[in-house]
């Protein structure tokens, strides 16, 4: 067992807290996120809402549950879609070289030239708003990145005696690829994934911040933000939990994976 | 010279790729801005007639051809929704978009550098950690929300702006650039993070040769070795990471635009996408997207005279 560092052992802890209470709010919250009660509007953080009440009384903590269960959903499934999808495609351009390999890396180059949140927004705009189409539209953004790391881990594992063996044992170019060589990128592609994860969060906040993600009543982390927004003066409590989740969960996840 | 040849040449077809992309994107989408702009009641001669004027019936890469020698005018036809150019409604919105990354950029190279020498200087030490924790926080955290905070105590607790206010760059210049900072500081918090991260690592990476052994044994110090031998080094990869930093500076001014009620081209491209109105999504990505490949030539080109080892290769 390797040992941690300190920083990665805050990541650590961060991540454990935040997955937890995400597991916990699937099956317990506190209250009813949606639930709406006109006594209780824009109440500070006290003993009964840890984290206050939002302009139409529904507990904070509870609906922050809910939204980061959402967020974390959609950024979960974001980077599946993205992963598997970019790493077949860089695994096989990587292993076998040649024209197309050429090609699509030039293509991803000049995917990679435009901002990820405006070829996302690109997306939603032919696709429309909505939970999946968020899903689909960041998936797709996301391809490039992995192709482009796998692709450069497989460029660099091709000509190693072990494939060359494996080659000479009569192993066929497909077992090679995702038996022989992929296992060995394991290492690049994990912290990979992580950071995609926390990019996935951030493009979801965003996008549901501007409107064109999650719609209510679903709750998510970067709606509430924006309702926040609007009670800033009379409850500016309310930004602080969806806020903070989102930094504390992109903060673990990166502090984690930090060499 | 064949350098930049083949610099421009990359050039040339990167920008022919984005605008092909962002054209056929939009033709995939179902029913053409006829048969939304007549509405469900329209016959399907009124249909056909307006499908033959707006030049539906041509092959797609005819329209593309057109589209794009228009675009290139700076045409790039008409609202559906505002019924206005859409040319013109971008001319007006641009200046707020250009002097919100501008600063951004600004801010991010004047933080991110000294604090990229500063704290790689005392290495192994218990600082790193701290400094280490510090930039990934500042990594974290999205554009948006640190807008918001800034909002409350800037704006509204320490007052030291309006929030909201309507500003334009031509009536008074001072005062619109003094607003711009707070949404500019919102923008650069992450990138100055990022920054000094890449910084800090091509600065350690540079420590590690030999000429900063030899800079030492001859008896430099700290100092001298640092700002005489390593800087000038390690700065050079920096300036292809920069080109990204202004790709993620406009990405980041598209959600804090709308953070600041700011009448840039990221509310404009919000609204218009809530509007279903393409023409306008389509000239937005295009802008952007051509502004970033232009900076990343640019940069590439500054690179080879700067670093006269990228010509030998």
């Amino acid at each position: 067992m390797k040992k941690y560092t300190a920083t990665q052992k805050i990541g650590l802890a961060l991540v454990l807290m935040i997955v937890g209470v995400t597991l916990v709010g699937l099956f317990y919250t506190p209250y009813d996120p949606n639930k709406m009660n006109g006594l209780s509007k824009n109440m500070a953080p006290c003993l009964e809402h840890p984290f206050g009440t939002d302009n139409f009384g529904r507990d904070i903590l509870s609906r922050v549950m809910d939204g980061a269960k959402t967020t974390f959903i959609i950024a979960s499934a974001t980077v599946l879609i993205g992963a598997v999808v970019g790493t077949i495609i860089g695994a096989i351009t990587g292993y076998f070289g040649g024209v197309v390999d050429e090609c699509l890396m030039r293509f991803n180059d000049v995917v990679a030239s435009i901002p990820s949140i405006l070829l996302a927004l690109l997306v939603v705009s032919i696709l429309g708003v909505g939970k999946y189409k968020i899903i689909v539209a960041l998936g797709i953004i996301f391809i490039p990145s992995f192709a482009r790391v796998t692709r450069s881990e497989f460029v660099a594992q091709r000509q190693l005696d072990y494939v060359k063996n494996a080659r000479l044992m009569g192993a066929s170019h497909l077992r090679i690829i995702f038996l022989h060589i992929m296992p060995n990128t394991l290492p690049i592609l994990l912290p990979s994934l992580a950071i995609g994860f926390n990019n996935a969060v951030l493009a979801e906040a965003s996008m549901s911040y501007l409107g064109l993600g999650v719609q209510p009543p679903d709750p998510s982390l970067g709606r509430m933000l924006s309702d926040a927004q609007s009670f800033l003066m009379t409850a500016p409590w309310y930004c602080l939990a969806p806020g903070f989740t989102i930094i504390l969960t992109v903060l673990g996840f990166s502090l984690l994976v930090e060499r | 010279m064949k350098y930049l040849m083949k610099k421009t040449i990359t050039l040339i077809l990167t920008l022919l790729t984005v605008t092909f992309l962002t054209f056929i994107a939009f033709e995939v989408i179902p029913g053409d801005s006829a048969t939304l702009s007549l509405g469900t009641d329209a016959t399907p001669e009124q249909i056909e007639a307006l499908r033959e004027q707006l030049g539906y019936n041509k092959p797609v890469l005819v329209r593309y051809k057109d589209w794009l020698c228009d675009a290139v005018k700076g045409d790039f036809g008409t609202s559906m929704n505002y019924n206005l150019p859409v040319g013109q409604l971008i001319k007006e919105r641009l200046p707020v978009t250009i002097t919100l990354a501008v600063l951004s950029i600004l801010l991010t190279v004047v933080c991110a550098v000294p604090l990229g020498i500063v704290t790689t200087r005392k290495e192994h030490s218990r600082a790193e950690g701290i400094h280490q924790f510090f930039i990934h926080l500042g990594m974290a955290i999205p554009p948006f929300f640190l807008g918001i905070l800034i909002t409350f105590i800037f704006g509204l607790t320490l007052r030291w702006f309006v929030p909201g206010t309507e500003l334009s760059f031509s009536e008074n210049p001072s005062q619109f650039i003094y607003y711009m900072i707070y949404p500019a500081i919102a923008v650069a918090v992450p990138k100055v993070a990022m920054m000094t991260k890449f910084l800090r690592s091509s600065i350690k990476r540079q420590l590690g040769l030999d000429y900063v052994r030899t800079a030492y044994s001859k008896g430099g110090t700290n100092r001298h070795v640092m700002y005489r031998h390593v800087l000038k080094n390690a700065l050079i990869p920096v300036i292809t990471f920069f080109a990204m930093i202004v790709a993620e500076v406009f990405a980041g001014s598209i959600v804090v635009e709308q953070v600041f009620n700011l009448p840039g081209l990221g509310r404009l491209l919000v609204t218009a996408i809530g509007n279903r109105d393409y023409p306008i999504v389509q000239a937005i990505v295009l802008y952007i997207a051509a502004l970033v490949i232009l900076m990343n030539f640019i940069v590439d080109v500054l690179y080879q005279y700067i670093d006269p080892r990228v010509k030998a290769e």
